[in-house]
């Protein structure tokens, strides 16, 4: 079942970044792919409710309080503080994250480029050496 | 399983050409699809700080949906709805119903359903019946004033820890509730108090502080 909505949510993304990149060339505005995944991930995991509808009744005044220390006082204040917190972090460390990771690319390409220009110094150093020993042989000419 | 495998690996080959929250998209896409619904809100809310449109405040309030924080979804859906409106489907809409659901803001979580057309596809076309099936009887059927005071009591708390947009959602959900008893217990109350709710509302948007 899990392979199945696997299947699923990759085809349609596959098919949502085809059609993006075809869109985009022919100068239209589909989304990027990455958007396209996460719509096909939300549809294909968007269940029903877990629970059947009960109108709520307001409760005797302690019980009131509870809930309202729950909901948004004391308790509800610091658990959504906590997940704010821990979120904001996260948050701050998958982003740092990438950045390492695309400077670390970067500087991977600037050190190959870097060993692919020393490679051409050193072959057209070497062709001309080679050149200058032909000519000084009296060679030089096809 | 290998298919799906490879599937996803194009996908992720491609969207690599792609700039930063693109490819933070993707990752919560892998995340939520996994279930890994705290890994996929961390992506999705790196996605929305990177990216220009807004457009990622949309699946971080269903991804909130999924982790059950359905009054944060609310606040989330309502960013979604000021910052990025073009965004807004009928599969965003069933999330959003489900958020107002999960909050017993069940008249809310109706008209959003009412609103979910074809383009969602026959499952979930077929989810949005079912609901609104189960939830017919519980909104046609004449509030108690203690279910009424309830909706008060939420939005007084809402009131107070600043939440503007809650506030307003519960008092809308009252008002509703009002308008179905013969003697429109509290009624004005609820829109004494929607209205300091949406100026609250008008106020955050201006200084860029909505909550």
């Amino acid at each position: 079942m899990n392979t199945k909505i696997a299947m699923m949510v990759t085809t349609a993304a596959l098919a949502s970044l085809l059609v993006s990149r075809s869109a985009a060339g022919a100068g239209g505005a589909a989304p990027p792919p990455g958007k396209a995944a996460a719509h096909a991930a939300l549809s294909a995991a968007a269940d029903l409710p877990a629970t059947p509808p009960r109108l709520p009744v307001q409760a005797s005044s302690e019980a009131r309080a509870a809930l309202t220390n729950k909901a948004f006082g004391k308790n509800g204040a610091a658990t959504r503080q906590a997940h704010e917190q821990a979120e904001q972090h996260a948050v701050d460390g998958a982003a740092g994250a990438r950045a390492d990771a695309a400077n670390r690319a970067a500087q991977a390409a600037a050190a190959a480029a870097a060993r692919s220009a020393n490679a051409d110094d050193h072959a057209a150093a070497g062709q001309a050496r080679a050149t200058a020993a032909k000519i000084s042989h009296g060679g030089g000419r096809p | 399983m290998r298919r799906a495998a490879l599937l996803l690996a194009l996908v992720s080959f491609a969207a690599r050409a792609e700039p930063g929250a693109d490819a933070h998209m993707l990752d919560g896409a892998r995340y939520f699809q996994a279930g890994r619904y705290t890994e996929a809100l961390v992506e999705f809310r790196v996605a929305a700080r990177l990216a220009a449109d807004g457009g990622a405040s949309w699946y971080v309030a269903a991804t909130l949906v999924k982790l059950k924080r359905p009054e944060e979804a609310l606040e989330e859906f309502a960013r979604a709805e000021s910052t990025a409106p073009a965004d807004r489907d009928g599969l965003f809409d069933y999330y959003h119903a489900l958020a107002c659901y999960d909050a017993r803001l069940y008249l809310c979580a109706d008209q959003l359903l009412a609103a979910v057309g074809a383009e969602v596809g026959p499952r979930i076309g077929a989810q949005a019946r079912k609901v609104r099936a189960d939830l017919a009887p519980v909104i046609s059927a004449v509030p108690a004033p203690a279910t009424i005071d309830w909706y008060h009591a939420r939005a007084q708390a809402a009131f107070k820890a600043g939440s503007m947009v809650l506030a307003g959602a519960y008092l809308r959900e009252a008002v509703s509730l009002a308008d179905l008893r013969p003697d429109g217990y509290r009624r004005g109350d609820a829109l004494a108090g929607l209205a300091r709710a949406r100026a609250g509302v008008a106020q955050a948007a201006r200084t860029g502080t909505a909550r």
